[in-house]
């Protein structure tokens, strides 16, 4: 008989090994792989390889490296894998915002294995780069169809760098208009971060939205703020709260009227993909979170790829090299491009995120991605109305509405009742097998926050049990609230004293430093 | 061990139960008791330290004796350092003296239960010296060093004694309450204790990707290198523009406005004639902050700045620095109470706050009347 997911807590037991840090092992003279000596051949050619560094930049000593043996090494890595959660071992719908969506295996074969893809190196000769070119040049022309973009950048290695890269081509468009003094962008206190954060990095101030009492970005402090020192306004819709924004359109329009490009993150498009596109919506450049929407792993699992979209007017000006599809029909690789801001990345970007993308979209269809998208909508709807009826949960602003794909919900009224707040909770579920979840980014509006994300990739049976833990734990909470103070209890490490994160004096962040810190050598 | 200061004000909420506008009056107090009421404060402890559980023995208490908190404690069974043997009656002096003692006594923290009046005594006597946190048991509580609730300042407390909190300024306010019987309410700053961050609103330590400090820090540059030349910048009162006064060097008034000009102090703790004698004829800037839950950026610690001033200068010459934590706080706006209203009205709108380092947000102001309307 099957089980009945909602009421089923599983009995989970991380391992748990006193493994010693990878320098601790080191043994002196021990190798996990024996380097063959360079061949006289090769050394007639070349000479000795280190007299091809320049002497100013040669270690005069050999790096502190650990020296341990390959078997020790293995299990080195297992043991720490094994004291890690996993999206491969329980459903990862605790990112909210995050977009932890399954990756198909095939995906991971060929980028990990298939000779064609792992043996080619980004020096090589364009001519011999052709399959890899192709799958950008196709993939390109997939993502203008989703979004209604002209033209794509594969090259920013995060969203935050193609962030970076749209404030970048905000300040060459309006550059290249002899329109210099616009110094400012408009973000939203509930769009990501990096709209406020990368702006700020390449030289623009920024100036942050709160939301109304409907938890709509106050479009009356928008129009205060709006003028022709405005360079864009850098959204995020829907929001981290999962709100739709209904009057982006005016947003997009009102900063048109004063001259200001209309960025949107679309990092994770995963509540509209097949259904509305960002082009109908006015935007002037987007960025796609490949490894987000488009399947492709992260969170310390795969290099991500933040793909920037823009207008046909702004393509003049997106990163080198652009791929090309040449007159005689071969692909290619073009750097003489003027207005181009230049590189925002080495080589051609992270090529197997531009690949399993190109299979995710080929695998689904147009259908498919559609359907990834209602079915992420519709996930979200049934795991809102669950944990709404939980005791001590609650869901700030617009009652009544439905959000997209997320909603960030509150522990308010139980750390009021109980004590108990977001980060004890957060603390408890791993105990249940499942991962610690995403609070909120900053800075926190809503008290007591998390926020969950149930994508399409999950069936009943995963929600269910999600929001059969969330009762358990709200019942704990209001009842055996020392069980979860005390937690966690079945994880490899217990709870951590969070005040060396913030204490500079404290914090290293090597071994090396570490050490010369603590033992003064 | 950590070594936890304990006060507790035995008449505080009488008052408020008497149907009285506060406990601060000796003779309406003595009324009050002689009428059959009492404070809650001591039972509001209890709930408080009781969150604590099984860290209570991590804390080695430190109090005065009878109902200033040694009753208590005995009666739950923590022992005590007793730093005071207080009178049968006790006044204001008994709890700043006890602070005092407390502080000297080598004190962490000082856990307080009482209203408004017993903060601006902790306020008197101990100052940022070290952190507080009150428990709310008066009948006052306009202060920002209270929790919400016992239960809420038994969970600061909680995590104060696990460690890795950091701490923050809050605000000392009481109203007046000669005035307030008459029906005016006139909330005062009276100055700034140093609190666990941890309340709702401040999430906490753990969250902490930006310590207060940072954001001052950031506001303080943003406005410094804004500074023109020859023009009078009116610093208003609070420990955010502190931080401005702070990156000047120069000496600051933290309940007073202060004057200056050319990154030179004109003048401290400058009061309403002397802030009309130095705007003759040049240029000027009022920079202001948010006081206290309430969000007055006029009328609260900055009276010297009256709409004769705000006149002069003029709306579109003031600047509001915040931090965006303490905006949050503010979910009705800011609110001017200069004392006209005519200009109060004027004074409503967006203003563009600078809340770090050319970081702002647009943030709106409404006289006092709608505020009032709207709480």
């Amino acid at each position: 008989m099957r089980r009945d997911y909602s009421k089923h807590y599983r009995k989970f037991q991380q391992a748990r090994w006193d493994e010693e840090l990878i320098f601790e092992l080191s043994v002196p003279g021990q190798r996990g792989v024996l380097v063959p000596a360079a061949s006289q051949r090769a050394l007639k050619k070349v000479g000795p390889a280190a007299e091809r560094i320049p002497a100013s930049l040669r270690r005069r000593q050999a790096p502190a490296l650990p020296e341990v043996h390959q078997m020790r090494v293995n299990c080195h890595y297992m043991r720490l894998s094994e004291e890690t959660m996993s999206a491969d071992t329980s459903p990862d719908i605790s990112e909210g915002t995050c977009t932890m969506k399954y990756s198909p295996k095939v995906q991971e074969h060929m980028v990990a294995h298939n000779p064609n893809f792992v043996e080619v190196h980004p020096c090589q000769p364009e001519e011999t780069l052709q399959g890899i070119l192709e799958i950008y040049f196709r993939t390109e022309k997939l993502l203008n169809e989703i979004s209604g973009m002209d033209a794509f950048s594969f090259l920013p290695a995060s969203g935050a760098n193609g962030c970076y890269t749209g404030a970048s081509l905000v300040r060459a468009y309006h550059n290249s208009r002899g329109d210099t003094e616009r110094d400012e962008i408009i973000t939203t206190i509930f769009s990501h971060p990096c709209d406020a954060a990368a702006p700020a990095t390449a030289g623009y101030k920024v100036i942050t939205l709160m939301v109304n009492d409907e938890g709509y970005p106050d479009f009356e402090a928008y129009k205060s703020v709006l003028s022709e020192r405005t360079a864009a306004i850098f959204i995020t819709n829907p929001e981290d709260t999962g709100i739709y924004n209904p009057q982006i359109k005016d947003f997009v329009d009102a900063a048109h009227a004063m001259g200001a490009l209309a960025y949107y993150d679309q990092a994770n498009a995963n509540g509209m993909l097949g259904i509305a596109r960002a082009r109908e919506a006015g935007f002037d450049i987007i960025h796609y979170n490949l490894h987000k929407t488009f399947s492709t792993p992260h969170g310390g699992m795969g290099p991500g790829c933040g793909a920037v979209g823009v207008r046909d007017f702004l393509a003049p000006f997106l990163p080198i090299p652009w791929v090309i599809k040449k007159t005689d029909g071969a692909y290619g690789l073009k750097t003489d491009c003027p207005q181009s801001i230049g590189y925002v990345r080495q080589f051609f970007g992270n090529a197997g995120a531009v690949l399993r993308t190109y299979m995710w979209i080929m695998q689904l269809g147009a259908d498919g991605i559609r359907e990834a998208a209602v079915c992420s909508v519709l996930n979200n709807q049934y795991l809102m109305k669950k944990m709404a009826q939980i005791r001590g949960i609650s869901i700030w602003y617009a009652q009544g509405k439905r959000r997209l794909e997320q909603v960030r919900y509150s522990f308010e009224q139980m750390k009021m009742d109980t004590g108990i707040g977001t980060a004890d909770i957060s603390r408890r579920l791993v105990d249940f097998g499942l991962e610690a979840y995403h609070q909120s980014h900053h800075p926190y509006v809503v008290p007591e926050p998390f926020t969950l994300e149930p994508c399409e990739s999950y069936s009943k049976d995963d929600l269910d049990e999600y929001v059969g833990v969330f009762t358990e734990l709200s019942r704990e909470a209001y009842e055996e609230p020392e069980v979860i103070r005390s937690a966690p209890h079945h994880t490899a490490t217990h709870k951590l004293k969070c005040e060396a994160v913030n204490d500079y004096e404290r914090l290293a962040c090597t071994y090396q430093q570490w050490l010369k810190r603590h033992k003064q050598t | 061990m950590k070594k936890v200061g304990l006060i507790i004000n035995p008449v505080a909420g009488i008052g408020g139960r008497a149907g009285l506008k506060g406990s601060d009056d000796p003779q309406l107090v003595a009324q009050a008791m002689r009428d059959g009421f009492h404070s809650e404060a001591a039972a509001r402890m209890w709930i408080a330290l009781e969150r604590l559980g099984s860290l209570m023995r991590q804390c080695l208490f430190l109090s005065a004796d009878g109902p200033m908190g040694g009753d208590l404690l005995a009666e739950m069974g923590l022992p005590y350092q007793s730093v005071y043997q207080p009178p049968v009656t006790t006044t204001a002096a008994d709890t700043m003296l006890t602070a005092r003692r407390l502080h000297n006594a080598g004190a962490e923290l000082i856990i307080f239960a009482g209203g408004d009046g017993t903060a601006r005594d902790l306020c008197a006597a101990v100052g940022c010296s070290l952190p507080v946190l009150g428990i709310p048991a008066g009948v006052k509580i306009h202060s920002g060093v209270f929790a919400i609730t016992p239960l809420a300042g038994g969970e600061i407390l909680r995590l104060w004694v696990s460690g890795g909190v950091h701490t923050m300024d809050a605000e000392v306010m009481d109203i007046d309450e000669a005035a307030f019987i008459r029906g005016e309410v006139r909330a005062k700053l009276y100055g700034y204790c140093r609190i666990p961050m941890a309340g709702a609103l401040t999430q906490g330590a753990k969250t902490g990707a930006y310590s207060e400090e940072e954001a001052l820090s950031g506001i303080a540059q943003e406005i410094v290198e804004s500074m023109r030349p020859d023009t009078l910048y009116i610093i208003s009162s609070g420990s955010t523009l502190a931080s401005v006064m702070d990156a000047l060097e120069l000496p600051n008034t933290l309940l007073g406005v202060d004057a200056v000009m050319n990154k030179q102090l004109l003048k401290d703790d400058a009061n309403e004639k002397d802030l009309l004698k130095l705007l003759c004829g040049c240029p000027a800037k009022i920079v202001v902050t948010a006081i206290g839950g309430q969000g007055h950026i006029f009328g609260r610690g900055n009276q010297p700045i009256s709409p004769r001033v705000i006149c002069t200068v003029g709306k579109e010459n003031i600047l509001v620095a915040a931090t965006k934590q303490k905006l949050i706080g503010l979910r009705k706006g800011f609110v001017a109470d200069t004392g006209s209203q005519e200009l109060d009205a004027l004074l409503a709108g967006y203003y563009r706050v600078i809340t770090g380092y050319q970081e702002y947000m647009p943030f709106r102001c409404t006289a006092v009347g709608d505020a009032e309307e709207r709480s």
